[in-house]
């Protein structure tokens, strides 16, 4: 049998019945590192969430930090640092961080004031400034950041991992995407950034509602049926599968069809019950700041993805900025749309606050926490030739990514920029070797987690990826 | 060297004396030691296959480099590797000799000896360089790739029992099974075989009335006899003709061809603006293959309909094949003049995926970087495929002010999403795919891999040519009856949708990297039988569907066959197939009598969606009347505009080449079959159908439910349990729980 049709039949199989019994313990999984788990090798880590920046957060006004840039200060690109590429066709003059920098924390990690909170865990984290991407377009970039590959249709990241580890908890699904509450439908490129592509569909992310009401559709009967309607209705087409089975000589898929009605079922409970925050003390809620009307919206995602993670998801993806409103064009520091100051403000706490909770339960060492972005900012202004401006251009050729947790080196920057934080010019890391280093840390070689589809044996990594040894504890 | 000598010279003189005995026998140029070894016969084909994927110009491992005479005779990183005359001073042949190499998995002795006299006699070197695309390996296809090849009528095998074949197909089938010891099974019952039928011809469920013995389907104007329908002959057939001719066939099948080349109604990136148009598109691949237009020229209309038939609309409209994929609008319009050129190279590969996979089954994609890792594509070739497709662009815009007044035909004046040509740069290689790179300029041109086939790749165009002529060349070189890959695609596909898989279980992919084939030389006489019989699809439906291969029941025991062959490779069976989300749907409807069967058309919409810059989708209206009680081939399939129910019974994403769907089961799935608004409309429906059909009477209630969702009565105790549910709930609710039930949702 081929590996992953053991893979997908696991899922309903054997899985299911270890779900059986989870129900009946606890309905908060165990995370138990001393148990061998990993596909490949030992794990480091169980569990991912990730902190997707749409739009394109600016390296050099958050954890990049160029003291260089002061002295060229409304000056020209120079041309040693390469040609100007801008996005939208105008690049301006140089302009220093909008925000100041200091050293936090026992590691001395170098980081702007934009997030003032993020900056009390500084030694919590593993920054990374020598990312670089392939576009300075969003969607092609958020494709990447999250699939692998600048065109549609492929993978996303989460759903490798379901396809690859599975889930341990049948009662969730092992891909979760908690969207920005503030009303656009879709990131930018849609679900196509947590699709499951060619991969079977139960690896797709499943997006959960953040707007208020139902968290998932179709998780209770339109029509408003009661719970022991319900429990009939099951119970009668439970006796009907029941009776067709036994007139029936191949069961497998039969059979997984009647058991998955019953994790239908629990499912119905699970969702909702690790969406409830009742349960969490006032304290805990303030950790998040569910308590402040500035971050409430993320706070919220962010306590769901440790809720989610602890019940056993396996990758639980928190999307930030309304469609792209990292996308500061026109002024980084201002109060509307599109500033950084405005959406730091928005996810500083909640991520703060996530890290630590995750600390204080033990969680952070079987987690990877991710913290992306499609590309940076350029070092120069979005303005007219000769001009300067609050705003700043797409940049692929150098930005920072961030991440925390299991198997990581704590309080550690990786990797430079040049002087002016324009191009990678020390270890650059790719999407793909960042991929890889994901894997990795979940037990996987990027190299072997594959699945054929249309002549190709496909990974996440395409034919690229190394993975970042440098980073790991 | 002292351990060495004294085993090759008893390993020697043994092999010499087996030569001696075997050139006493025969003439075999092989093992005979007086004649001379060929380079090019036997020398090139064993480096190609068995050393070249290592020591070629760009991975010489050890610094050895096999491909031509002059880098060969230089040697690697350890020295000479040849010295002519003397094996066994000859590193190449110590190596060999030792099982060093090739690692793992050494040569044979004869070929040792072959290459072992080649040397004695003095290396000399034949055709230089080396082709490494010539011959297949264990590692990568060559030219002479089974399905490269000619398709060479075969014969029909012999088989013991001859009662059981109805057709050619079941000689084929039957041989094999024989062969490996195995019985096929007994026929299905017909009830089974009429859904079996109805889901896979048109895609819709049989709803039948019995009347004087007889079953009827009064909406299809067809009528059956259920005792000789079991039987072989005309009143199977007739069902079989009747559903073929009925329009619910293209329907049926265009949907087929739509996943294949990821037909898509938006244009997907940040912008995905849906395209208004695109239907257009849809209808006439529908009404073709209603039409059982010939698969040659199905082909040449979607490639070039608007130059070969300049004023016949319905060719014009064909070539929106070409252009209903992605189209980035925002790297097209905006970034640097270099992203621009970036994007435009990864819509080509895009194109040249969806011509290659879907119609030739081959990844010709995948050699735009590299010269193909498993296939006989070099990256070349890529760039002069791709210049054939150079016109091409997935604009946003749609082609306006069409004005068509044909002598025969329909007028048409107005707007259409089809190809606005263009005439396309001079084509370069691009060093490792990169725009920034340009390498040799390149003309437009076919494959050499299929040279062979006699089909040539030169059209004779120059890298200037006009748009219009390398899209007819492109054309006429896939529909070109000695093309070996374009019948043996498609035959393969159809295969794959009736049978549940593929004679080759990759019908996107007969490269390398795909599966081979079960039945190689069914494959090749189907694939005779198509083309020669004129490329009609409906011949080759009828052929399948009347077979005694596919009438098997597939709900039958066998030990043998289980133990040999669980994946029913072998056919011993029937498939056992969930139905597909469209399917579903449009059972659902057909059941409950809510669905409109009106064809063609402008595409429904089913999500609610928000147009500013870009198009942005949400979640389904929950809308239930005409407008939308349609086919589900007739939704609007916007790129991330997917429906949930669907999107949960693997409906594929529109940006996904899709050859073969998954049949997933899990509980999102489950959740949506029980609660989803519109599963539950039908049901409400289906009650006040089955009321108003039959009145009051509860036993006939259920009874009716059975028959129309089912198409048989229900069992004493399965009545019982209906009664029990519905005194405590409703018929609806009933009927909510029939819509779940495996026996619905699974085709025998």
């Amino acid at each position: 049998m081929k590996r992953r049709n053991v893979l997908s039949h696991a899922a309903f199989g054997v899985a299911g019945m270890a779900a059986l019994q989870m129900l009946q313990r606890d309905a908060v999984a165990q995370v138990d590192l001393k148990k061998p788990f990993g596909l490949h090798h030992a794990a480091r880590a169980k569990h991912v969430i990730h902190i997707y920046l749409g739009g394109g957060l600016s390296q050099v006004d958050s954890f990049d930090y160029k003291p260089e840039l002061e002295k060229f200060h409304g000056k020209e690109l120079p041309a040693e640092f390469g040609k100007a590429e801008p996005f939208m066709g105008k690049a301006g003059k140089l302009h220093r961080s909008h925000y100041a920098f200091k050293q936090r924390g026992e590691s001395g990690l170098w980081m702007s004031e934009l997030f003032p909170s993020l900056n009390e865990v500084a030694d919590e984290l593993t920054i990374i400034n020598s990312m670089v991407a392939e576009t300075a377009n969003h969607t092609p970039g958020s494709f990447q950041a999250n699939t692998g590959f600048r065109q549609m249709g492929f993978p996303a990241m989460g759903s490798w991992l379901s396809y690859g580890l599975g889930n341990d908890n049948d009662n969730l699904p092992s891909f979760i995407v908690l969207p920005d509450e503030r009303g656009n439908p879709n990131p930018v490129g849609g679900s196509f950034s947590w699709s499951s592509g060619f991969l079977p569909p139960q690896h797709q992310g499943v997006p959960l509602n953040t707007k208020g009401g139902p968290p998932i559709l179709d998780l209770q009967p339109a029509s408003g049926l009661g719970a022991d309607a319900q429990h009939e209705r099951l119970e009668l087409l439970g006796q009907l599968n029941e009776m067709h089975l036994e007139t029936q000589a191949h069961t497998e898929q039969l059979a997984a069809r009647i058991n998955s009605y019953e994790l239908a079922a629990r499912m119905q409970n699970a969702i909702p019950e690790a969406m409830d925050f009742s349960s969490e003390p006032q304290h805990i809620q303030e950790l998040y700041g569910l308590d402040r009307d500035e971050c409430r919206g993320t706070a919220r995602n962010c306590l769901a993805a440790r809720r989610l993670i602890e019940r056993g998801v396996r990758t639980v993806q928190v999307w930030t900025g309304d469609g792209i409103s990292w996308d500061a064009h026109e002024d980084i520091t201002g109060n509307g749309y599109k500033s950084h100051t405005g959406e730091a403000r928005r996810i500083d706490r909640p991520v703060a606050g996530l890290i630590r909770d995750l600390r204080q339960r033990n969680l952070l060492d079987s987690t990877v926490v991710m913290i992306t972005t499609e590309f940076g900012r350029t070092p120069y202004a979005q303005a007219g030739s000769g001009q300067l401006s609050k705003g700043r251009d797409h940049h692929p050729d150098g930005f920072t990514n961030v991440l925390v947790g299991g198997g990581l080196k704590a309080g550690f920057a990786y990797g430079a920029t040049d002087a002016i934080g324009y191009s990678a010019i020390e270890n650059p890391v790719t999407t793909y070797d960042m991929h890889a280093t994901i894997l990795h840390l979940l037990g996987i070689d990027h190299e072997r987690l594959t699945f054929y589809h249309n002549g190709i044996q496909r990974r996440l990594t395409n034919v690229h990826g190394d993975v970042v040894k440098e980073i790991l504890s | 060297m002292e351990i060495r000598t004294p085993k090759y010279q008893s390993h020697f003189i043994l092999l010499a004396l087996i030569a001696l005995i075997i050139s006493a026998q025969s003439d075999r140029a092989l093992a005979d030691p007086r004649s001379r070894v060929s380079f090019d016969q036997q020398i090139a084909p064993l480096l190609a296959s068995r050393c070249l994927s290592c020591h070629n110009a760009t991975e010489n491992k050890g610094g050895l480099n096999l491909l031509s005479e002059a880098s060969a005779r230089g040697g690697g990183d350890s020295g000479s590797a040849i010295a002519a005359g003397k094996p066994d001073q000859s590193l190449l042949w110590q190596r060999i000799y030792d099982d060093e190499m090739p690692p793992k998995h050494p040569l044979s002795d004869d070929e040792k000896e072959v290459l072992r006299r080649w040397i004695a006699d003095g290396a000399e070197w034949g055709s230089d360089p080396i082709d490494p695309f010539r011959y297949s390996s264990n590692d990568r296809a060559g030219y002479d790739w089974w399905s490269l090849k000619p398709i060479v009528q075969p014969d029909l095998p012999w088989v013991t029992n001859t009662d059981w074949p109805q057709n050619e197909i079941d000689r084929f089938v039957l041989s094999k099974l024989e062969a490996a010891e195995l019985a096929p099974a007994k026929q299905a019952d017909s009830r089974t075989l009429l859904r079996r039928l109805y889901f896979d011809l048109i895609g819709l469920p049989p709803v039948l009335k019995t009347e004087d013995g007889k079953w009827k389907d009064e909406t299809l104007g067809i009528e059956i006899d259920p005792d000789s329908f079991q039987y072989y002959g005309a009143s199977y057939n007739s069902v079989v003709d009747a559903l073929l001719n009925s329009p619910h066939y293209g329907e049926r099948w265009g949907r087929h061809w739509m996943d294949v080349i990821r037909f898509g109604e938006s244009q997907g990136f940040e912008r995905n603006r849906v395209r208004p148009n695109v239907w257009r598109y849809r209808d006439w691949v529908i009404e073709a293959l209603n039409r059982d237009m010939p698969y040659d020229e199905f082909i040449r209309m979607q490639i070039a309909g608007d130059v070969l038939a300049p004023d016949d609309f319905d060719a014009l409209i064909a070539t929106g094949y070409l252009v209903c994929g992605t189209y980035d609008m925002v790297g097209y319009e905006m970034g640097s003049p270099e992203m621009k050129k970036a994007v435009r190279q990864d819509a080509l590969e895009d194109m040249v995926a969806a011509v290659g996979q879907s119609m030739l089954g081959l990844t010709i994609n995948c050699a735009r970087c590299h010269d193909h890792k498993f296939d006989p594509i070099s990256q070349r070739e890529y760039y002069q495929f791709a210049s054939l497709l150079g016109g091409v662009n997935q604009d946003v815009d749609e082609r306006k002010g069409i004005t068509l007044k044909p002598a025969n035909g329909q007028p048409f004046e107005g707007a259409a999403h089809v190809i606005i040509p263009k005439q396309p740069p001079t084509f370069h290689v691009l060093i490792r795919g990169n725009s920034r790179n340009p390498g040799e300029v390149v003309s437009p041109r076919g494959l050499l891999a299929l040279a062979a086939a006699g089909v040539s790749e030169d059209f004779g165009l120059g890298p200037d040519a006009p748009e219009s002529e390398r899209r007819v060349a492109l054309a006429k070189w896939i529909s070109d009856s000695r093309n070996p890959l374009t019948p043996r695609v498609m035959v393969n596909r159809l295969w794959h949708y009736h049978f549940g898989q593929g004679i080759v279980d990759t019908p996107s992919d007969l490269g390398f990297s795909g599966g081979r084939p079960s039945h190689p030389e069914l494959l090749d006489w189907l694939a005779r039988r198509f083309v020669d019989g004129g490329w009609k699809l409906k011949d080759l439906h009828r052929l399948m569907v009347t077979s005694a291969t596919y009438r098997q029941a597939s709900n039958v025991r066998n030990a043998a066959a289980e133990a040999k062959d669980i994946d029913n490779r072998l056919l011993w069976r029937g498939p056992l197939r969930r139905l597909d989300g469209e399917s579903t749907r449009d059972a659902m409807l057909t059941i409950s009598g809510a669905l409109n069967r009106k064809t063609g058309g402008p595409s429904y919409f089913d999500m609610t969606s928000k147009l500013e810059y870009d198009h942005t989708f949400a979640g389904p209206t929950g809308e239930f009347n005409d407008d939308v009680n349609r086919r589900t081939v007739y939704r609007l399939w916007a790129r991330c505009g997917n429906n949930p129910l669907l999107e949960s019974l693997d409906c594929p994403d529109p940006s996904v080449m899709l050859a073969r769907r998954s049949q997933t089961i899990t509980p999102v799935q489950s959740l949506s079959l029980l609660n989803n608004r519109f599963v539950e409309q039908c049901a409400e429906r289906l009650a006040q159908r089955v009321t108003q059909q039959v009145g009051d009477d509860i036993d006939s209630r259920i009874s009716e439910v059975y028959q129309l969702v089912l198409s048989r009565d229900p069992k004493p105790r399965e009545l019982e349990l209906a009664r029990e549910f519905i005194r405590k709930q409703s018929l609806s609710q009933f009927c909510v729980v029939m819509l779940n039930t495996n026996e619905f949702l699974f085709v025998e």
